[in-house]
């Protein structure tokens, strides 16, 4: 009985070593300026859609685009549900395209985030210095216009024909999203707006 | 490009109690529960049971999905989260259940409940998975007002465009066709129940509802995304594999009850 316990203790001394050891060899990615999508974050839109960042960091990983059973290094991310978030980049319902990359700081680099029947889905950074002014000011920071913002469409793409942009999205720096605009069926135009932000310490 | 799609920007909160939400999924989620509550005491009263039973029956079911689920979700899809902070399993309000969880969960309950009260396994099962049907229809609902689990870009013109994800193109409703698949699914069992039950022989409907429910399954997995990434160039994917055993099951269980009394005649 004595051996038995010794040796339990051992084996739990043994796994609590291991586990200690993995954890700390797990990297964090942390937010970028243009998405500081920092746990605890929000914000809130003039549809009244909020995005919440969940408190604390998650460990994550997804099915690797290249390798056909490889699974991405485990790392921790902000999770903004549904999505957890690299960077720029967002998780999706995609597995041949798992991570979204929702924008860039290079004006006018293309890259692609989906397929789409015959075509494939792209965005675009068409600018990235302008000066931005809601509609109306932001309900707790009295900000209204905003500088240095960086604006990204996404537009599908066959063969010979490029469509015209589905989304327009307009992103801050420090701020995160300020604007979206989605064109819907019959090229009607909807817009939301930042209503209300707040950004949590950088820890 | 101008899509004859549908554009779904539902707010899957109903409203929030000191900042956590109430959704619609929770609703879903309940209603699927007094639903089964008012069929199942349908079938308790023709059969002669106290509603005692019926209310120890709901506990079991209750706890075998809740735990069922939750364990699904932590352990299939975040085993290493959940395992190394294995309290937050328990924080059910932060939202993931999984349904396959809840299928492991309810027939254990089941197999429990039977023994308890002493009645066959199947007797149980016959009519419990009448109401799992009904169930099935109000989560597939509850994922559809999430805006979640959804299928390929399709042209369709009922395609589905779930902005709140950040889709930009139409989808696939596949929560949408496996909530109808198991409305349809109840609205033949529920009226084929009430007309064979004074004949009726245990596992009977028990194996049509496996026939049924996962050929649903294994056709709607042809328009939903790949789970993983080694199913991509598979004539099935993994789903679809999964459910062959299922539904081989349900014919073998309708085979063997129809010809339960032949096959002991013969082994004597």
């Amino acid at each position: 009985m004595r051996k038995l316990i010794q040796n339990g203790i051992a084996v739990a001394a043994a796994l609590l070593l291991t586990v200690g050891c993995s954890e700390t060899d797990i990297e964090y990615i942390f937010p970028k300026d243009y998405l500081p999508a920092y746990p605890e974050s929000y914000w809130i839109y003039s549809d009244g859609t909020t995005t919440k960042v969940s408190p604390g960091y998650r460990k994550h990983r997804y099915f690797d685009e290249l390798e056909s059973t490889e699974r991405s290094d485990e790392v921790y991310v902000p999770y903004m549900a549904p999505h957890y978030v690299y960077g720029y980049k967002v998780t999706q319902n995609d597995n041949r395209y798992p991570l979204k990359k929702l924008l860039s700081e290079v004006n006018g680099e293309t890259w692609k985030i989906g397929d789409w029947l015959n075509g494939t889905v792209h965005r675009k950074v068409i600018d990235k210095d302008v000066a931005l002014t809601l509609s109306s000011p932001i309900l707790n920071t009295e900000e209204q216009v905003f500088d240095s913002v960086i604006v990204v469409i996404e537009y599908i793409k066959e063969t010979d024909t490029t469509y015209p942009w589905k989304l327009k999205e307009y992103y801050a720096p420090f701020v995160g999203l300020i604007r979206q605009d989605i064109r819907r069926n019959n090229d009607s135009l909807i817009a939301k707006e930042l209503v209300r932000y707040y950004i949590a310490e950088k820890n | 490009m101008v899509f004859n799609a549908i554009h779904w920007d539902f707010d899957p909160e109903i409203f929030s109690i000191f900042g956590h939400g109430v959704r619609y999924y929770g609703l879903m989620f309940a209603l699927s529960f007094i639903f089964g509550y008012i069929i199942m005491k349908q079938y308790f009263v023709h059969d002669k049971l106290q509603e005692s039973l019926l209310e120890k029956l709901s506990m079991y079911v209750f706890v075998g999905t809740l735990i069922g689920a939750r364990l699904g979700h932590c352990l299939f899809y975040q085993p290493e989260y959940y395992l190394s902070q294995p309290w937050e399993i328990l924080f059910i309000w932060e939202g993931g259940l999984a349904s396959h969880g809840a299928s492991i969960g309810i027939p254990v309950a089941l197999y429990l409940y039977a023994k308890k009260i002493n009645v066959p396994f199947l007797w149980i099962i016959d009519r419990v998975v009448i109401v799992v049907a009904l169930a099935g229809f109000f989560v597939r609902m509850g994922n559809f007002f999430n805006s979640e689990i959804y299928g390929i870009a399709t042209d369709l013109p009922w395609g589905v465009v779930f902005e709140r994800t950040g889709e930009t193109v139409p989808k696939h409703p596949t929560q949408f066709y496996e909530a109808l698949s198991y409305l349809l699914i109840f609205a033949i069992l529920h009226p084929y129940f009430l007309k064979i039950r004074d004949k009726q022989k245990n596992g009977q409907i028990f194996g049509i509802f496996l026939i049924l429910l996962f050929s649903a399954r294994f056709f709607i997995e042809f328009i939903k995304e790949e789970q993983v990434k080694f199913e991509e160039g598979m004539a099935l994917n993994m789903g679809q594999w999964l459910s062959i055993p299922f539904i081989l099951s349900g014919i073998g269980l309708l085979y063997y009850v129809n010809n339960k009394r032949k096959i002991k005649t013969k082994k004597a």
